[in-house]
């Protein structure tokens, strides 16, 4: 469709706050080579909220610590910065959605356990393929699909009709938004990651989960939730937004160099992670 | 999750439980992924053995097989009917349809017992 519709919906994605700056800061502390858990420490105890988060998130039974951890620094210590950044990223970004009611909640939450099934396919794939950074490709698959979520609470006559369009005409969500935004969500997702200044392999590989191989050098991370996404839709994980189980690009599989015989043991975790973390959540 | 002596466990794996010192001080906690290096310390520390998550660390860790008579239901069938000219993707559906029905059945056991 025009530019004109284009340039309006990024026009209203420009209009979308920042992530708390709290955040930001952590995200660029946890970056940092030369920072310490001292110095998160002190980002971390001046908020609150994240604190008590945090360390509710280490006394869980996820984590199995069998003492009690009563300081920031010590959970710090335990978890590991990348986790860190992971759970206050993810939590942060929940936040910064309003809740709303009836159908529009039911349909984000939905969306929500896909996105949450996705994280935990990435990083299982990850897991499998011997990859190292797996908090970084739990994220990416957790923000995925952070452009449907966008079109929900911003464009929400717009994604009135995008969904008519899937349940109509049996489209792919992708096909349906170009026809009605002239845009996908991947690229409005993008556009969000670039102002939220999230780190730019994750603005790439939220752009390019339905192309992989556009990805260039993050290409093998782009696969992998691209693989992740499948696999949540096959399980029934959530809801993506559309009935039909989008194919497998040819240049992403040859990229993972998986065998079909690994998707047993990685739907197989897939499973068990996503009830663990469902029911710590709920 | 699987009990492994500390000379079967591999680089990649997942460790499922937390493991510790006679001490009791933390070497490494559980959720983490294990490498040369870890094994080494656990070496030097006496662990004799330590518990890994049981699928997707890799060879050596496949879950036992799953009954053949976990076909793919219609609804499942009808999500990959566009797809299902590739055998990848008819590989995952098969998978996809065994997986689920096992964990019907963890489930069912699971309020059978309560």
């Amino acid at each position: 469709m025009g530019e004109a519709d284009l340039s309006r919906v990024i026009a209203r994605v420009e209009d979308l706050p920042t992530l708390p700056r709290t955040v930001l800061r952590i995200t660029e502390l946890v970056n940092d080579p030369k920072a310490s858990a001292k110095d998160l420490a002190i980002i971390i105890t001046e908020d609150q909220v994240l604190t008590a988060r945090l360390l509710k998130l280490v006394n869980s039974s996820f984590y199995g610590f069998p003492q009690p951890v009563a300081t920031v620094t010590a959970a710090i210590v335990l978890v590991g910065f990348d986790a860190i950044r992971n759970l206050l990223l993810t939590s942060s970004v929940l936040d910064f959605f309003p809740v709303r009611r009836g159908k529009v909640r039911r349909e984000q939450e939905s969306l929500w356990d896909h996105s949450l099934g996705c994280a935990i396919g990435a990083k299982a794939i990850g897991a499998f393929l011997r990859q190292e950074k797996l908090e970084e490709l739990f994220v990416a698959g957790l923000l995925h699909d952070i452009g449907k979520i966008v079109e929900m609470m911003f464009l929400p006559a717009e994604f009135g009709r995008v969904m008519e369009k899937v349940r109509e005409n049996g489209l792919l969500i992708s096909a349906a938004e170009e026809e009605v935004l002239g845009v996908t969500h991947a690229e409005i997702g993008r556009q969000l990651a670039e102002r939220w200044k999230l780190p730019p392999k994750l603005a790439e590989v939220i752009a390019w989960h339905h192309r992989p191989a556009a990805a260039g050098p993050f290409a093998q991370e782009a696969a992998i939730v691209h693989l992740a996404d499948i696999l949540t839709r096959s399980l029934d994980l959530g809801f993506g937004g559309d009935r039909k189980i989008p194919p497998l690009d040819q240049g992403a599989w040859e990229l993972l160099r998986l065998k079909p015989a690994a998707f047993n043991a990685i739907m197989s975790d897939m499973l068990t992670e996503f009830d663990d973390i469902r029911s710590f959540l709920g | 999750m699987l009990v492994l002596n500390l000379d079967e466990v591999k680089p990649g794996m997942i460790l499922a439980k937390s493991v510790f010192t006679h001490q009791e001080r933390l070497l490494l906690e559980a959720g983490r992924r294990l490498t040369e290096r870890h094994l080494h310390i656990f070496k030097s520390w006496g662990v004799a053995a330590v518990e890994v998550k049981g699928a997707a660390a890799g060879e050596g860790a496949m879950p036992a097989a799953a009954p053949e008579s976990d076909p793919p239901d219609a609804a499942l069938r009808e999500k990959f009917s566009d797809v299902l000219s590739d055998p990848v993707m008819q590989a995952i559906m098969e998978a996809a349809a065994r997986q689920r029905a096992a964990r019907a059945r963890r489930q069912k056991g699971r309020h059978g017992r309560s």
